[in-house]
């Protein structure tokens, strides 16, 4: 199909017409079945200087719609596809994806997964030289792109040693090097820490401030996203366009439709929301910190915040912990580290950390990559055993070393649950890889099997129990490695970046999870750097640098103070930056959305 | 060249790594090793065709064993045979894929590979009669030699089989395996999205 | 914050891939091309393997020697230990391939000594040492290229002079990049499997049976890995044409030819010596 343009009209640089994907899904008996379509029937136009921002449930199709943008769908990936794509008056379907590189230039979510070569000034020449330009136009222009990112300086390094933000910076850089008027990101941030953040959208706002390049964007930090776009295009959960039209008329005229699809809103918009449903007047709902900054000095009266609570609700429903001689001394802590060093070749991961979690909290390791927070969260759970001469200090958890107790026994004491659930997978059945902890404990069979099938039921796992783990979707596999940390019954849960490369439905699928374990008693110990995320569920944070505990208290504290963030490489979150500047006291401690006043209880116009 | 697609030939070159990785400590060993017991060194030789083996199994597709061991000899040329390693691992995936490229790609049965080892375990027994003068060692010690070195190589493409099969289990490179004509793709695929 | 201010707090590490300028010249061995100098010797090693004598390998092994000593630019640690190394197997092989030789060819020589209930038979010695000396000889020969040429090199020059598809050259070159990933990879899924209690205990058996047990989640990864990897190749234009620009060139230049020469002519000239001086 070849849609004629008018001859005077520059064609837009996409255009999807009634793309309809369904991906094959290969059998036992080596043929494939058909996937439910998605993207279903969807139309989007992106033109010379517009950032159009692609938003849906996960499993809606925007990844499969980025790269249908270059043909890798369906030629690389296979599936049926329906409907056309052009770029720039191109017909995808008569090209191939390498032949596509002077038009459309693609950045994936992983920065790993992109370095091909051995220094920064090759991967970005990798491109320009696979279009055979003269040598001195690839210098030419990798000398432009490495400068455009920041990266000029380093060139001569190994893409290995940049920070996560510096190879997605370099990616950035090999898409703009191709000279293509397109970019398409599919999720360029999902996998950096904050800071990695702020360095990519940096970039990305230059590249939308020079104009004449277009960009199709796929990303569920809206928060950071909101600032650049220009139009939206809103998918649902069966892959059709739900809605689409300019950034503002769309996020914060339809965000009741979006929330109801499952959509992501910026935290802003969501804390407009829910201060409206507590009788609060907001005219316009705002989009950035800034804006919702704007709406709270300019509101003539605000209801109190829900006040603080003195602690979770975890609390209530804490073990009955066996009565202790003392009577009232307080329950001895149930991890305790003092003066840990761990040394991982030449550099000290972990520097002198005492640390006493007590039974009940719900910790947040936080800091930015290399802070040596994932080193001291693998040592707490026996994960890593440094040599005895890489480390001193001592380590117990519930009553137990976890750099020499057995694993039958550690177990019982501390799950941890690791950043890729693939690498904790152990056997070839669901139902195994869960009964798998209760074996080598010697657990007998019959209560082997109820725990098994309690933890199927409870994650919706039940209908895939002899599936090979591999095979499950993403959200799943995670649910199946927290609960083959679970099922043992650990007292302590240590996570290491549950939400690292999970869209927001996923993470908050998750951190539902927890939060039920943790009002059930199980003490959770969670690394991350997605600051919201920190303050919405823990009852204190530990921020980390170069190996140290910088700051330590409950999340109000630590994420209020800006010097401490700014130190640990980590961001304000977004609801925390808003109502900084606020007069009342009381509002500028709030950092959570539960902290807003709740509906129904604020009287209107008081 | 069309059906040597990127996907293809970056899937060998990481079963390729895989392999390079393990023959880097093998290439320091084995040259000592062959001069000073080569009973201990017969045993070893079977690591060569673990990757190529392993390739082919699970991908079906033809070069894959060159391409693997090709990959695998860039890879563990950081020995002191440097580039060489190249020349080696390729003599052993060429004489791999031989044996499939003379039934044309059309038998994948488990037969094949094994006859496949023992025409090249002969084969290389050969080679190594006149570099070791074998023809003047005691009787005894010339079957154990010849022996240990088939069985070395039987083992290994066991090894290699089994290997391909757990993986096909966990879904991986499924969509290149090429099926009724067409290369299909599918969740590994879509994984790779996320 | 500003484009301009973003700056890497990683401070930089690392050695640049790229290949700089080829220093040395003439009397640098690292200087040639790699493809003469790998596969330049390969006439020369079949024809050792179907000598006998003891004389012609030595005198190839040492030639060898003696061009890796002068044009080789290695450090004086590594050459020290390639001569002494050459030296040890050697003597370890004279004996060890004497022990197994059939004492029945070697029963009209000089019984030497008996070692443990094994006789030591001259002859089976002087067979030994030819065998020795040959292997010897073969080893230096791929030393020569071996020590002088990185797999990176020999890769460009097979692309660039030797038509190999420059994808499946770059698939090798990127699979380069895999290799620390494997290492880390490898730490994470141990303490996974340890903390999982995956074949524990101690001993060489639980040690092989953990150790199996790395093996398919590492070799999954690594080709999931690399799937991502091709997306990203095949969207930055790997395989748009049937070429590509070259920014680093592996020149075969007038000096390789000769290089090529030389190699046959010293192995010739080796065999003329040894029968002379036999």
């Amino acid at each position: 199909m070849r849609f004629a343009y008018p001859d005077s009209v520059t064609p837009p640089l996409l255009d999807v017409r009634s793309l309809r994907v369904r991906h094959h899904l290969p059998l036992d008996d080596g043929g494939h079945r058909l996937g439910a379509p998605a993207p279903d029937g969807v139309d989007v136009v992106v033109e010379p200087g517009e950032v159009v921002l692609l938003l849906g449930p996960s499993g809606c199709g925007k990844s499969t719609l980025a790269l249908a943008a270059n043909g890798l769908v369906p030629q690389v990936v296979g599936a049926d596809v329906g409907g056309s794509v052009h770029v720039g008056g191109q017909d995808v379907a008569r090209s191939r994806p390498p032949l596509l590189t002077a038009d459309v230039a693609m950045v994936f979510q992983d920065p790993d997964a992109q370095v091909v070569t051995g220094s920064v000034l090759d991967e970005v020449c990798f491109a320009p030289e696979n279009l055979c330009l003269p040598v001195a136009d690839v210098l030419a222009r990798a000398e432009t792109a490495l400068r455009q990112v920041g990266l000029w300086e380093r060139r001569e390094d190994d893409p290995a040693v940049l920070s996560g933000g510096g190879r997605q910076r370099l990616a950035l850089a090999c898409a703009l090097a191709t000279d293509a008027r397109l970019l398409v990101l599919d999720e360029p941030t999902a996998n950096l820490d904050p800071a990695g953040v702020e360095e990519v959208y940096a970039v990305l706002r230059s590249v939308a401030a020079a104009g004449g390049r277009g960009v199709l964007l796929v990303e569920h930090d809206l928060d950071a996203a909101v600032e650049i776009a220009d139009r939206v295009v809103v998918l649902d959960d069966a892959g059709h366009v739900a809605t689409t039209g300019p950034v503002r008329e769309v996020l914060a005229g339809r965000a009741e439709l979006l929330a109801e699809l499952g959509v992501w809103l910026p935290t802003a918009t969501l804390a407009a929301l829910r201060l409206r449903a507590a009788g609060v007047a907001v005219d316009r709902l705002p989009l950035t910190p800034a804006e919702l900054a704007t709406v709270l000095a300019g509101a003539p009266s605000l209801p109190a915040p829900s006040p603080p609570e003195p602690h979770p609700p975890a609390v209530l429903h804490r073990p009955q912990l066996p009565p202790s001689a003392a009577g009232d001394r307080p329950a001895p802590p149930v991890i305790t580290v003092e003066h840990l060093t761990v040394r991982r070749g030449a550099t000290t991961a972990v520097d002198d950390v005492s640390l006493a979690v007590d039974r009940g909290d719900f910790l947040a390791l936080v800091g930015g990559n290399g802070a040596g927070k994932t080193t001291l969260a693998q040592v707490v759970a026996g994960v890593l055993r440094p040599r005895r001469r890489a480390v001193t200090g001592t380590v117990r958890v519930a009553g137990l070393d976890p750099r020499r107790a057995d694993p039958a026994d550690l177990t019982t004491a501390v799950g941890f649950v690791f950043q890729n659930p693939e690498h904790q997978f152990v056997t070839g059945r669901v139902d195994d890889e869960l009964a798998h902890g209760l074996r080598v404990r010697g657990v007998p069979d019959a209560e082997v099997a109820a725990r098994v099938d309690d933890v199927l039921e409870r994650f919706g796992l039940a209908d895939l129990r002899d599936r090979h783990p591999f095979w499950l979707s993403g959200g799943q596999k995670r649910r199946l490695s927290v609960g083959t940390a679970i099922v043992c019954r650990p007292e302590v849960l240590v996570l290491d970046e549950p939400t690292y490369g999970q869209d927001r439905e996923r993470a908050v699928e998750l951190l539902d999870l927890l939060t039920t374990l943790h009002d059930g008693g199980t003490t959770v110990v969670v690394v991350s750097h997605d600051m919201q995320l920190v303050a919405e569920h823990a009852t204190r944070v530990v921020a980390l640098a170069d190996g140290r505990v910088l700051a330590d208290g409950p999340p109000a504290v630590v994420l209020g103070d800006d010097r401490v963030l700014a130190a640990a490489g980590l961001r304000t979150p977004p609801l925390a930056r808003a109502t900084r500047a606020l007069p009342d006291p009381a509002w500028r401690a709030v950092t959570r959305l539960a902290d807003l006043p709740a509906p129904g209880l604020a009287t209107v116009g008081a | 060249m069309k059906t040597l697609t990127t996907r293809f030939l970056m899937t060998c070159a990481a079963i390729g790594a895989a392999m390079g990785v393990l023959l880097i400590p093998a290439n320091f060993v084995s040259a000592p090793l062959a001069a000073s017991a080569p009973m201990a060194y017969a045993p070893l030789v079977g690591l060569w065709v673990i990757g190529p083996v392993l390739a082919l199994a699970l991908l079906r597709r033809p070069g894959a064993a060159v391409l693997t061991t090709f990959v695998a000899g860039v890879v563990s040329s950081a020995s002191p045979v440097g580039a060489w390693s190249i020349v080696t691992c390729l003599l052993a995936g060429v004489a791999v894929e031989l044996a499939f490229l003379v039934t044309r790609y059309r038998v994948w049965s488990a037969w094949l590979y094994y006859v496949d080892a023992l025409v090249f375990g002969a084969l290389y027994v050969a080679s190594g009669w006149a570099a070791f003068h074998m023809d003047a060692m005691a009787p005894a010690v010339l079957v154990t030699f010849v022996v240990l070195m088939m069985g070395s190589f039987l083992a290994c493409t066991w090894l290699g089989r089994l290997l391909a099969r757990r993986l096909a289990k966990a879904g991986v490179a499924r969509g290149l395996v090429p099926s009724r004509g067409d290369v299909a793709a599918g969740e590994v695929a879509q994984d790779a999205l996320r | 914050m500003t484009t301009a201010a973003v700056v890497d707090t990683v401070a930089p590490t690392g050695e640049p891939a790229t290949a700089g300028p080829r220093p040395g010249g003439l009397g640098d061995l690292r200087t040639y091309n790699p493809l003469v100098k790998i596969l330049g010797p390969v006439p020369v090693m079949v024809f050792l393997v179907t000598t006998r004598d003891v004389l012609t390998p030595a005198l190839v092994a040492l030639a060898a020697i003696a061009v890796l000593a002068v044009m080789g630019r290695l450090r004086p640690r590594v050459l020290v230990a390639v001569a002494l190394g050459a030296l040890a197997l050697c003597l370890v092989m004279t004996f060890s391939f004497g022990l197994l030789t059939d004492p029945a060819t070697v029963q009209d020589t000089t019984l030497l000594a008996t070692v443990g209930g094994f006789d030591v038979w001259s002859g089976a010695l002087a067979t030994g040492l030819a065998t020795a000396v040959r292997t010897v000889a073969l080893l230096m020969l791929v030393l020569l290229g071996g020590l002088t040429t990185s797999g990176a090199d020999f890769v460009r020059a097979l692309t660039q002079q030797a038509r190999l598809p420059y994808r499946i050259g770059y698939a090798a070159l990127a699979a380069l990049r895999f290799v620390p990933r494997f290492s880390h990879e490898l730490e994470v899924i141990r303490g996974a499997h340890r903390v999982r209690g995956v074949a524990p205990g101690r001993g060489p058996f639980a040690a092989v049976r953990r150790q199996a047990g790395y093996v398919v989640p590492l070799l999954a990864g690594g080709i999931r890995h690399a799937e991502r990897v091709s997306l990203a190749m095949d969207a930055r234009g790997f395989g748009a044409h049937p070429r590509r620009t070259d920014r680093v060139t592996a020149p075969f230049r007038v000096c390789d030819v000769v290089l090529l020469v030389s190699f046959w002519a010293g192995g010739a000239g080796c065999a003329v010596l040894a029968a002379l001086l036999r």
